[in-house]
């Protein structure tokens, strides 16, 4: 039996999920306006609880690791490494994109590729293409301006919290381009993946983060 | 809590990421800690972001090593205590959610330490003073982010009597230190510089010196340097006068150290001891300032060693171990707080 705790604090929304052989056992998701720091702990500590189970009887603990706001993705990395050392098990990353297209439903994800897009608020999408009918990004998401969108090369379906406008700007070039609901990711989906990766139908992905740009600094002079 | 009982106590609020095992009995079993100076040294301060993906790059694998070092497993463990303010929100929130990560493994309780609280706490670690400071005592907080003289009568009891009007006093040190072209850190490169200067040649202004209370001030100090470097052109300026600028400026601040210490005395009659802490607490001239007004009072001069002085993570877990001790633990669900003024404290 495969038993995964899942933590996602990557977007506007943070959610933490216990899955048991890719079945939903608990979950846990609320809008992260008051701060993912302090949600996120008590979430993982809930569903870990209704599930009936300790950390240590986990298989894994995924988390996801962007793109997406660097505090957040933080305080959901730093809380999977924490369960993850002291339970003595293994960490797998889930990235954001794989996160928005596992709740994407599979009769569209069969047929068309999902373009997963983050607003990075500076003026640009990172976007993570993955594949029809694959749940793993190929690639590094790659920062584009909306006016820079590289051409799809067949039918998409768009997710994550830039959707709405990117999915409106392909239609405007008469792509075929569908606005899917997955705007946020979540954990259950991020678990979702993360059981494809323990049991190897996925490559495997290290829970390290994925910022994509650099800090917003630079040196004096 | 039996004494052999240990506590894993982490920090992460500002540059440093540490982690130490520390027993109920003050036994240090393990402690680390990695500076960042390099990480930031190239922008002449502390950049949070770049500060916050060090902490969760090393803090796990710290966390590991002093276990290791300790002997002991996460099980074994009476409590996990992780800063969680005030500092830098960034890597207060590494340290605090990667602690209560720890926590939840195993249904341990997690403590959220003050930072602040802390400091002022190390004066009472076992083996540090004879038998430990008793309270209350005058606690002097200098470092880089923080300027204040504390009552500390009791763990989560503490009265701020007075604070920094404009910059910290590190902040002082490093704002001058650059102004005299030394690199960042500058507290310790300007003392340095100004162990080969003549502080009388230059005299410089000691702000708020014999005023009532125990504010502090530095930025006219400040200035007073950027004023006597501005009188030559840029570069120019002669090393002696570098030198004398250094050792003047320093004085000054310790001069002005030593009045609002006495000062604070005066407003905490019943303080056992005199305790400094904080990256500044390094700086000889200001520690033998500071001992000069405690022996005038007949009062020890408490300065922890400077690896207890700067950013640690021995000092959370012992603060850690004071507040399990006393029962005082906090909710998984606490938000790490870039400002939380010790008077907030609940005990």
């Amino acid at each position: 039996m495969a038993r995964i705790l899942a933590i996602d604090g990557a977007l506007a929304r943070c959610s933490a999920a216990l899955l048991e052989d890719g079945v939903l056992r608990a979950a846990r998701a609320e809008a992260g306006d008051r701060g993912h720091a302090a949600l996120l702990p008590p979430m993982a500590e809930a569903v870990l609880a209704e599930a009936g189970l300790r950390a240590t009887q986990l298989d894994a603990v995924a988390v996801v690791v962007g793109p997406g706001g660097f505090t957040g993705l933080r305080a959901a990395l730093a809380l999977a490494e924490g369960i993850g050392l002291a339970a003595g098990r293994p960490l797998i990353g889930v990235t954001t994109g794989e996160a928005l297209a596992a709740a994407v439903p599979e009769a569209v994800r069969a047929s068309r590729a999902v373009w997963a897009v983050v607003d990075n608020r500076r003026g640009r999408v990172l976007l993570e293409r993955i594949p029809p009918g694959s749940l793993a990004a190929t690639a590094l998401p790659e920062p584009v301006t909306e006016a820079e969108l590289p051409l799809p090369r067949g039918p998409v379906a768009v997710a994550g919290d830039a959707a709405l406008a990117v999915a409106a700007r392909l239609a405007a070039r008469g792509e075929d381009a569908l606005l899917t609901e997955s705007r946020l990711p979540d954990a259950a989906a991020a678990g979702l993946v993360a059981a494809l990766r323990l049991a190897g139908r996925l490559p495997p992905r290290e829970a390290r983060p994925l910022y994509v740009e650099p800090p917003a600094v630079r040196p004096p002079g | 809590m039996d004494d052999t009982a240990a506590v894993l106590g982490l920090e992460s609020s500002c540059d440093e990421t540490a982690a130490a095992v520390l027993r109920a009995d003050g036994t240090i079993l393990a402690e680390a800690v990695l500076s960042q100076l390099e990480e930031h040294a190239a922008f002449g301060g502390v950049v949070p972001e770049i500060a916050a993906r060090a902490h969760l790059d090393h803090l796990p694998r710290l966390a590991a090593r002093v276990m290791a070092e300790a002997g002991l497993g996460f099980a074994d463990l009476a409590g996990i205590a992780a800063t969680s303010g005030p500092g830098l929100i960034g890597g207060l929130i590494v340290g605090a959610s990667f602690g209560k990560g720890l926590a939840i493994a195993h249904g341990l309780p997690f403590v959220a330490v003050n930072h602040l609280e802390a400091h002022a706490l190390t004066a009472t670690l076992p083996g540090l003073v004879e038998g430990g400071a008793r309270f209350p005592y005058l606690l002097l907080l200098l470092s880089g982010g923080h300027c204040q003289c504390v009552a500390v009568e009791g763990v989560g009891h503490f009265r701020r009597l007075g604070t920094t009007l404009d910059d910290a006093v590190g902040e002082a040190f490093d704002k001058a230190a650059k102004l005299l072209g030394l690199p960042w850190p500058g507290g310790p490169a300007l003392e340095r510089l100004a162990a080969t200067g003549d502080a009388a040649r230059i005299r410089l202004p000691r702000p708020l010196l014999g005023r009532a209370g125990c504010d502090f001030s530095f930025s006219g100090l400040k200035t007073a340097v950027a004023h006597a470097v501005a009188r030559h052109p840029p570069g120019a300026l002669p090393e002696a006068d570098r030198a004398d600028l250094a050792a003047g400026f320093q004085a000054s601040v310790a001069a002005v150290m030593a009045d609002r210490a006495r000062h604070a005395l005066d407003m905490l009659p019943a303080a056992t001891a005199l305790v400094v802490a904080g990256g500044v607490a390094a700086n000889g001239a200001v520690r033998t300032a500071l001992a000069g007004a405690a022996r005038e009072r007949g009062l020890p001069m408490v300065a922890p060693p400077i690896r207890l002085c700067t950013d640690n993570a021995v000092m959370v877990a012992w603060a850690g171990i004071e507040r399990l001790r006393r029962g005082l633990t906090d909710p998984l669900g606490h938000a790490p707080r870039p400002r939380w003024p010790l008077d907030q404290l609940t005990a």
